[in-house]
């Protein structure tokens, strides 16, 4: 078992993060967690359930304040702003538990996420930001859904319009909570194709996930967590057949 | 494409709405709103005044707590810092009711901001338990300090904003000082709410994360709608002192009483709207008038009817959050919707089909031969 | 003096917390503040002066009733109402403020304004190194604390307390265990009455039951629990001692008539600095 010890600091990627440590009263979801992410790479962090994944993306982008340690986008610290401030920074994310806004339509959805942070504007309502937020839609695939309510997407949509909402924002960088999750396995390919083509684009991609499968195939390099602290890393091969990383996920299906 | 077009655009986006009927009944509504003085007596006419002053505080309260979700249960705080600056100016200091009231909404707004500010950081109920606080101290510190404030009584009258030397005469143009207050606050308020900030607010309401996480600051807009909420208090409670019908006293602008029937008259009207509560606080205030002057007495406990009114309206809106959780007016309208598009021999809309006691009824039905499964709820 | 007025503080804290525990319990599993908890304060009390003042009854008779009716009339508003709108903790406190506003209505037009005696359970003064104490509130001291250690015993070794421990911290968590949420819930509110009716016994004899006890339970134990954090007896239990030694202090050595609002503005105060309350979990957003 190979735990970090050597702390990062603010250049080693475009996304660092040094001795994350999360508490919540008497229980510690995050243990003295440091992982980077190189500017336009894949990096997968996995981990059995409860291991802490969403609590650090949570702390990441302002979701939580974190107990201890240093969060630095870009070589900036960001340690602790509000989730709003980090994704005008360039740093967006998909949620787990995704809430569409049950009362407007999917191009409604992501025409909020075009609307400025100005109290006194009306370009939340005009026929270009209208564009804009179809031209995402396309980009995710739900082109043929725009006037579609949440409640009737499947979950494969709901997913593809959180993407949407997150690249609204125009990121540079996108955390991707559990997007796999509840997929079938075609419509997992489906999805990590639209991810690579992200990459493609430009944009660095940090996703999680406890469903390994799809992840691996995806990812350039890995990060295994357990119980709030790093486990291990390295690329998918090294980690589809590390043993203590079969022996974390405890009769988990095999990767 | 540029702002002027843009403009353009959505002027003709809000031309090619305003066909629609609602729009047509509410203009209608004001006609008829403009026009009643010259019918009504004298008496009525000042119920009518105090209606649409508390039309007025219902749409202060649902620009804040309908649109944003943050319920308030206490906004009588507002309107009594509005009417209380303007009664103490004018009375107090003898200033001229046109600056008292001005400066009037301007406290008013800044005692939203400063209030506003740190209790908004709080989640819905907290923020509902604060707000619920805040005229309590008030009002004790109205008792307190008796010798300004005037206690449970209130200060006396202070002087009209506008008057003749014919009592008839000044309610008649108090109706219309009123009227014009009740339409330019509902434009101000449609403008803001039909805008970006509005679409904003709604989705507060709905999911601040998923606001946050659009990179919006949640709060900076919860705190802008606390701020116009505030600037309409102000302007009510200030018109409401300085006209015949208010006096800077707790019973009118502090009670519990009040604040719940801001809610109890926004709620029922269809909260979220602005139109929803300035209906619902006309149609609620007169309603509550005509109970009282009928004076039913209930049987079995042989009791007047007018003390129960708060009860009555208190179980309407529990029906209603079961039955109608939009309110009363939305419903209406689309009943109206569904009943021009039968008459028109068309589609009816995705949303029509049952009428809402039904599928509430189906949905009850349904969850209780869960239980009968033995189903977790 | 300083002695009395110990005793008295002391006391009326331990009483206070009685008051607050029930809320505390449904605030901390359900999520959602039960304004209609003074409703249940106030049928303890109202019950007893009806059965035993008014009826003739044994007060024990009064004690049961007092106890029985606000336990199930909780579990009846959770059942009817609540179980619907548990998703949306805004209305569950908009119509839970509605139950009690049709209460007071109810109880005033039926029995009137003026106040009505609570009979005591224990009648007759205590006395010792100075200090006079009403026996009663000795024992709603002691009724207190036991109650408030049974409350805890219960939640640490009980099946079912541990199953509300559960349901307080996750959402998911506990079905994925076989604990029904539904009847957690259930049961959560009817202890809360239980607890609630026993407490509107000492509550109103201490200081009688008139047609607003219920809402002035409510506006003491509402700040109780707010201060005392959510998911924390352990805090609503400081709380209220916290409040109970300000309010007594308050009036005995400065000015009786502060003695309503200084509660809150000591809420408000700490809600603006530390809006987890004071020993709360401290879930942000």
């Amino acid at each position: 078992m190979s735990s970090e010890t050597a702390s990062y600091s603010a250049g080693d990627g475009k996304l660092v993060v040094d001795g994350l440590t999360k508490r919540f009263g008497g229980l510690t979801a995050v243990d003295d967690f440091s992982f980077a992410v190189s500017e336009g790479e894949i990096l997968a962090i996995i981990g059995p359930n409860g291991a802490g994944k969403s609590t650090t993306f949570n702390c990441v982008t302002g979701r939580y304040r974190p107990t201890s340690g240093t969060v630095w986008f870009n070589g900036e610290d960001i340690t602790g702003e509000p989730m709003y401030a980090v994704v005008n920074r360039g740093l967006a994310r998909t949620f787990q538990s995704f809430r569409p806004l049950q009362d407007r339509n999917v191009v409604q959805n992501v025409m909020l996420a075009l609307a400025p942070n100005r109290i006194f504007s009306l370009a939340g309502l005009t026929a270009k930001t209208h564009d804009r937020a179809v031209e995402l839609c396309e980009r995710v695939g739900l082109g043929g859904d725009l006037e579609t309510l949440p409640g009737e997407l499947p979950h494969a949509g709901i997913l593809r319009l959180g993407v949407a909402r997150a690249l609204a924002s125009e990121p540079e960088m996108l955390l991707l909570d559990e997007p796999f999750a509840g997929l079938a396995s075609e419509e997992v390919d489906e999805l990590a194709s639209l991810f690579e083509s992200l990459r493609r684009n430009g944009i660095t991609l940090a996703v999680i996930d406890h469903n390994v499968r799809g992840l691996l195939s995806l990812a350039d390099r890995v990060v295994v967590l357990n119980f709030g602290s790093k486990l291990t890393e390295g690329s998918p091969d090294e980690i589809r057949t590390d043993p203590d990383v079969r022996r974390a996920y405890l009769g988990g299906e095999s990767v | 494409m540029s702002t002027r077009q843009s403009l353009v655009d959505r002027t003709r986006e809000l031309t090619r709405d305003s066909i629609a009927p609602r729009h047509l009944v509410g203009i209608v509504a004001l006609v008829v709103l403009f026009a009643a003085p010259f019918e009504l007596d004298t008496i009525t006419q000042l119920t009518v005044i105090s209606a649409i002053y508390f039309a007025i505080f219902a749409m202060s309260w649902d620009t804040v707590s309908g649109y944003t979700g943050q319920f308030s249960f206490g906004h009588s705080f507002l309107f009594a810092v509005g009417g209380y600056t303007a009664g103490l100016l004018n009375l107090g200091f003898g200033v001229t009711p046109v600056v008292s009231i001005l400066v009037a909404i301007l406290v008013t707004m800044i005692a939203g901001f400063v209030f506003g500010a740190p209790a908004l950081r709080l989640s819905g109920p907290y923020f509902a338990v604060v707000t619920f606080l805040l005229p309590l101290v008030l009002l004790q510190i109205f008792i307190l300090k008796k010798d300004i404030f005037g206690g449970t009584l209130g200060l006396s009258n202070p002087q009209s904003l506008v008057s003749s030397s014919e009592f008839a005469q000044t309610v008649f143009l108090n109706y219309y000082l009123a009227a014009i207050a009740f339409v330019v606050v509902l434009a101000v308020l449609l403008v803001v709410t039909r805008s970006n900030a509005g679409r904003v607010f709604t989705a507060i309401r709905e999911d601040e994360v998923a606001v946050a996480a659009c990179g919006i600051n949640p709060t900076k807009f919860k705190l802008f709608a606390f701020v116009l909420s505030a600037a309409v208090a102000g302007t009510g409670g200030a018109l409401y002192v300085h006209s015949p019908v208010g006096q800077p006293q707790p019973s009118q602008l502090l009670a519990v009483a009040v604040s719940i029937n801001v809610l109890l008259a926004s709620l029922l009207g269809g909260s979220g709207t602005i139109t929803g509560a300035a209906a619902g606080g006309l149609f609620y205030y007169l309603l509550n008038e005509q109970i009282r002057q009928v004076g039913w007495v209930i049987p079995v406990l042989g009791v007047d009817v007018s003390q129960f009114s708060l009860v009555i309206f208190s179980l309407l809106v529990l029906a209603l959050v079961f039955f109608l959780p939009s309110g009363i007016l939305p419903w209406v309208m689309r009943q109206g919707r569904r009943a021009l598009a039968t008459a028109r021999g068309g589609d009816v809309a995705a949303d029509g089909g049952e009428p809402p006691l039904v599928r509430t009824y189906r949905k009850y039905v349904r969850e209780l031969r869960e239980l009968r499964g033995d189903d977790d709820e | 003096m300083v002695l009395q007025f110990l005793s008295n503080a002391i006391i009326v804290s331990s009483m206070y917390a009685l008051v607050a525990i029930g809320l505390t319990l449904i605030y901390s599993v359900g999520g959602v503040f039960n304004l209609a908890h003074g409703v249940n304060v106030a049928l303890g009390a109202w019950l007893s002066w009806y059965l035993v003042a008014n009826l003739g009854f044994n007060i024990w008779v009064g004690v049961a009733v007092a106890i029985a009716v606000p336990a199930l009339f909780s579990l009846a508003i959770y059942l009817g109402l609540i179980r619907h709108i548990q998703d949306r903790p805004i209305i569950v406190m908009t119509v839970t403020l509605l139950i009690e506003i049709i209460w007071e209505y109810f109880i005033r037009t039926t029995v009137g304004t003026q106040a009505r005696t609570v009979p005591q359970i224990v009648p007759g003064n205590v006395n010792f190194a100075g200090v006079h104490l009403l026996s009663n509130l000795v024992l709603a001291f002691v009724v207190s604390w036991v109650i408030i250690v049974a409350v805890f015993l219960f939640i640490d070794r009980t099946k079912f307390g541990k199953a509300i421990v559960a349901t307080s911290m996750s959402e998911k968590g506990p079905a994925l265990v076989g604990i029904k949420r539904g009847r957690v819930y259930a049961g959560t509110w009817l202890i809360a009455g239980l607890l609630a009716g026993i407490a509107g016994l000492f509550f109103g004899s201490y200081r009688g039951a008139d047609w607003l006890v219920g809402q002035t339970a409510l506006l003491i134990a509402f700040p109780i629990v707010v201060l005392g954090g959510i998911g924390s007896i352990r805090g609503s239990v400081l709380a209220a001692y916290i409040i109970g030694f300000i309010e007594i202090g308050v009036i005995t050595y400065y000015d009786p008539r502060m003695s309503g609002v200084l509660p809150f503005i000591i809420l408000i105060g700490i809600l603006l600095v530390r809006p987890e309350g004071l020993l709360g979990r401290g879930q942000e957003v």
